[in-house]
């Protein structure tokens, strides 16, 4: 019986590792991007989070995550409507609607893709 | 060119309020004026005339009838199209916006009309705010009225080439990294950027919500004084609005055209004038503006921001994040371009795809990067610790001095297209003005001299105050203007338009 023939799968390239990083933010953005596209924000967010990596010198031992000062206080109003423009202004921007409604799309298309 | 276009909106709102002048007559002017710029600047993403002369015939009428006006009287002012107007249809320079009217007034919008200004249009701008040279967009970009082969900067690109080009007598602007000031800088204008907090949000579209603050740019120090006692105030409708008394900025304005500054003690950073890619003649003219102000008895001190080679990442790590999120809402459902398909997911894919422009979806991508878990505390944490850091150098800088003393933009205006393909050249230009925003801080962008070959292009320099020192800002700025004659030149544009 012949033995199979070891077969070695090509290890993914550093561009390939790029794509899929990119395709997955891509993914998480909801942004479609072209092969084009891929590449060429592959390379630049590359140079990018390389100069980024001068934040890893930054001693930010026991240091607390900025909040903006005191002087800022959330002024709440009264839980009251107010009426600032009706239905009829608020839809009137809308792209499409249906009566009070926005009409959209179903969430998943009919072939189970969404 | 009606000379009525090369009047201070100091002057032209005094004029109108005395009757010598009539907001109508003013407003044709300034639209005559943007007919006769128009179409080599690329200011205006709108230009809204019969509303503008509704709104000047509305303060003629107030003033025949005897009611007092605002102190915008008649003033025709541009507003930079991230800002929501009722009625007049609002891009934020994107695509994905098209075609839509806001249902409601942004609080500038009202405080402008309320202080009687006369709205004349939306003005162009680098999309969601992301830009520094308004190249960034579906649309034409921008020219610089001092050279028209290059940028008027960025983000406020379009509301600094209408001021310079007097084609609107006063404009407003927004900075989230230095979107009013660096512009104010190409253009030979003045540019304020607030204290986050003391001009509202609310109408503002968003870019990165912690760093956002909206501002004046104009050709006089008096002129954005003016502007700012309109705009400043607490505001109900935005929760980040600070509740703190608004000064009187015109006095302090013209305090410092008429009094010295002996007393005041201003800071120089001197690492960053050793920076790799300070334009020599930015130098100069900075080193100019030093001598000046200690001849007019300011006294100079060293101070250190530890942090300053920082500032440009953590600025990109946070605003990125920021934007990934507000920008989120864009998904084709309530408001501007749909793409429909046959699915909710895929419809938000492919309006999300279509209406952003490659610097958005970049700095989008970049910002899910970092907010993702396995990012977090190396990019996004990192950079809210080192933010902290920046704003305690500052603080401690302070301590010292009145206010810090730099230059606006480590170049003069480039040639259009000249760094279009080197995202982050065009992101290390932010390099004098990111640190104020990532501290919260007001700053103010002032003329300062110009390059010395043709085209001469203009070269500002910034004043950085404490939370709130904007009386103190425009208090020395316009000492250091009474000094110059930086604000009397006109650009070749307005020259060429003279009858």
């Amino acid at each position: 019986m012949e033995l199979a023939r070891a077969v070695t799968y090509p290890r993914p390239t550093m561009r390939d590792q790029k794509r899929a990083l990119i395709g997955e933010l891509a993914e998480l953005a909801h942004l479609e991007l072209g092969a084009d596209e891929l590449e060429t924000f592959g390379a630049q967010l590359d140079d990018i989070l390389a100069y980024l990596q001068c934040l890893a010198s930054v001693d930010v031992e026991g240091v607390p995550e900025y909040q903006a000062s005191g002087a800022l206080r959330s002024n709440l109003r009264d839980d009251r409507a107010s009426g600032d423009f009706d239905v009829e202004a608020a839809l009137a921007g809308v792209p499409a609607r249906r009566e009070r409604f926005i009409a959209v799309p179903k969430f998943k298309s009919d072939a189970g893709e969404g | 060119m009606s000379e009525i276009v090369e009047l201070s909106a100091r002057t032209l709102a005094e004029r109108v309020r005395a009757g010598e002048l009539s907001a109508l007559e003013v407003t044709r002017a300034f639209l005559e004026r943007i007919d006769q710029s128009e179409a080599q600047i690329h200011a205006y993403r709108r230009v809204a005339p019969e509303l503008a002369l509704a709104q000047a015939e509305r303060v003629d009428r107030a003033r025949a009838e005897g009611r007092p006006l605002g102190p915008l009287a008649g003033v025709p002012v541009g507003i930079k199209d991230i800002f929501v107007t009722e009625g007049l249809e609002t891009n934020c320079g994107s695509e994905i916006l098209s075609g839509w009217v806001p249902p409601y007034q942004g609080s500038h919008a009202r405080r402008l009309l309320e202080a009687d200004a006369v709205v004349l249009g939306k003005l162009s701008m680098d999309e969601f705010g992301m830009g520094s040279s308004n190249e960034n967009t579906p649309w034409e970009p921008v020219r610089n009225p001092w050279s028209t082969a290059h940028v008027a900067g960025g983000s406020s690109g379009g509301t600094a080439a209408a001021v310079a080009a007097r084609s609107c007598a006063l404009g407003l602007g927004s900075d989230t990294g230095g979107s009013i000031r660096q512009p104010a800088s190409l253009c030979n204008l003045v540019g304020l950027k607030p204290t986050y907090g003391r001009v509202s949000r609310h109408g503002m579209i968003a870019f990165a919500s912690s760093l956002d603050q909206a501002g004046p740019m104009t050709r006089s120090v008096a002129d954005a004084a003016l502007a700012l006692g309109v705009l400043a105030g607490h505001d109900p409708l935005d929760a980040t609005s600070l509740d703190a008394p608004v000064p009187d900025y015109l006095d302090a304005a013209t305090r410092g055209a008429s009094e010295g500054l002996a007393g005041t003690r201003i800071g120089l950073h001197r690492h960053a004038l050793e920076l790799e890619g300070l334009d020599p003649e930015v130098r100069t003219c900075f080193e100019a503006a030093v001598a000046r102000l200690e001849g007019a008895g300011a006294e100079f001190v060293d101070i250190e921001l530890p942090h300053f080679d920082q500032a440009v990442a953590t600025y990109y790590v946070l605003c990125t994040a920021e934007a990934s999120s507000n920008l989120a809402r864009y998904d084709g459902v309530r408001y501007g371009l749909r793409e429909a398909r046959p699915s909710l997911a895929e419809t938000y894919c492919a309006t999300r795809s279509r209406g952003f422009g490659p610097e958005v979806k970049r700095r989008i991508l970049l910002g899910t990067f970092v907010l993702r878990a396995d990012s977090y505390s190396a990019y996004y944490g990192r950079a809210m610790k080192t933010r902290t850091l920046i704003s305690r150098d500052y603080a401690a800088a302070f301590e010292r001095c009145a206010m810090i003393l730099s230059p606006t933009s480590p170049v003069p205006a480039w040639p259009l297209g000249d760094k279009l393909d080197d995202p982050l050249a065009m992101y290390l230009s932010d390099v004098f003005t990111i640190g104020v925003n990532l501290a919260g801080l007001p700053a103010i962008s002032i003329p300062a001299g110009f390059t010395r070959a043709t085209p001469r292009l203009p070269i500002g320099l910034q004043l950085i105050g404490p939370r709130l020192a904007e009386p103190e800002l425009l208090r020395v700025a316009a000492a250091h203007e009474a000094l110059t004659q930086w604000q009397h030149e006109r650009p070749p544009l307005a020259l060429e338009g003279q009858g």
